[in-house]
């Protein structure tokens, strides 16, 4: 989406407009569930957040700034809910549901025409990636999977663009080490 | 996108990764309520400021009136004090 057409719909958003709102639904949908479901690893809770946050849109609409940039407010909102979220559970009881995340990204992905071979190397991302800690997996979701600059996921995470870089770095690193492990796993089984 | 593609740059490798979506049901529901509630908060703009509009001209009135009365009856004070002041050639107060 270009930026004067993000614009327009920020200002049909503000008035209120329906068919701003269906065009941002549209575009943003898949995307924002995803980053909730890889972020919080159930289907369920990730469907009660991803209508949290669009619920959030909608009570917030008439009060957006008119150069607001939708992707960044949308996954900022998403991200919040996701802590609160894990807040009210535990960390720990987020590490154990992991798994289950990787199962279900991987088995909802509409991929028939993958080949085998495809279908396992994003089965072992998955893997490796519900393995990182979350403050990890939230900056390589954002850059790496949402495609968003470094800056932006920054704004998104609350750091600075020199802390997210770190941040990044990290994670790459992290990354490369749980699919070694996750492929030498593979290896052996 | 084979497994070199993963293991070479990681972080490249994850743009690669399918979106999840919704079901549609779940989808579809999800986006009725955020519309209902769009629609609910357009229509409460103009009705908050139609209430505003009317609380003011319902109190407007009686302040209008009670400032003036009490600037008319502070002036008239202030004007008596004057002119006593006036009649007896000096200060009024001893």
């Amino acid at each position: 989406m270009d930026r004067d057409a993000e614009l327009r719909l920020v200002e049909g958003l503000r008035r209120g407009e329906e068919s701003a709102f269906d065009a941002v639904y549209e575009d943003y949908r898949p995307r924002l569930f995803s980053f909730v479901l890889r972020m919080v690893g159930r289907r369920e809770a990730a469907e009660e957040l991803a209508q949290e946050a669009w619920m959030r849109l909608a009570a917030k609409a008439g009060s957006l700034r008119a150069d607001t940039r939708l992707g960044p407010w949308l996954f900022a909102v998403a991200r919040n809910l996701c802590l609160s979220y894990w807040r009210t559970r535990g960390i720990e009881g987020f590490a154990d549901t992991a798994p289950r995340a990787l199962e279900r990204v991987t088995v909802d992905a509409p991929s028939p025409e993958r080949s085998a071979e495809s279908g396992e190397g994003v089965a072992r991302l998955e893997a490796a990636l519900a393995g990182l800690p979350p403050r990890y997996r939230e900056a390589l979701l954002l850059v790496g999977v949402e495609g968003m600059a470094p800056g932006e996921a920054a704004g998104v995470c609350g750091l600075t663009p020199e802390a997210m870089r770190k941040r990044l770095e990290r994670a790459r690193d992290l990354l490369a080490a749980r699919l070694e492990l996750v492929r030498s796993r593979a290896a052996k089984d | 996108m084979g497994e070199a593609h993963f293991t070479t740059d990681p972080l490249r490798a994850l743009g690669a990764l399918p979106a999840a979506d919704l079901d549609p049901r779940a989808a579809r529901r999800i986006r009725d309520r955020a519309v209902a509630l769009l629609e609910s908060r357009r229509r409460r703009t103009p009705r908050r400021l139609a209430v505003l509009a009317a609380t003011l001209a319902r109190f407007a009135q009686p302040v209008l009136a009670a400032g003036l009365s009490l600037g008319f009856a502070a002036w008239a004070l202030s004007r008596s004090v004057s002119l006593l002041q006036h009649a007896r050639g000096g200060f009024f107060w001893p």
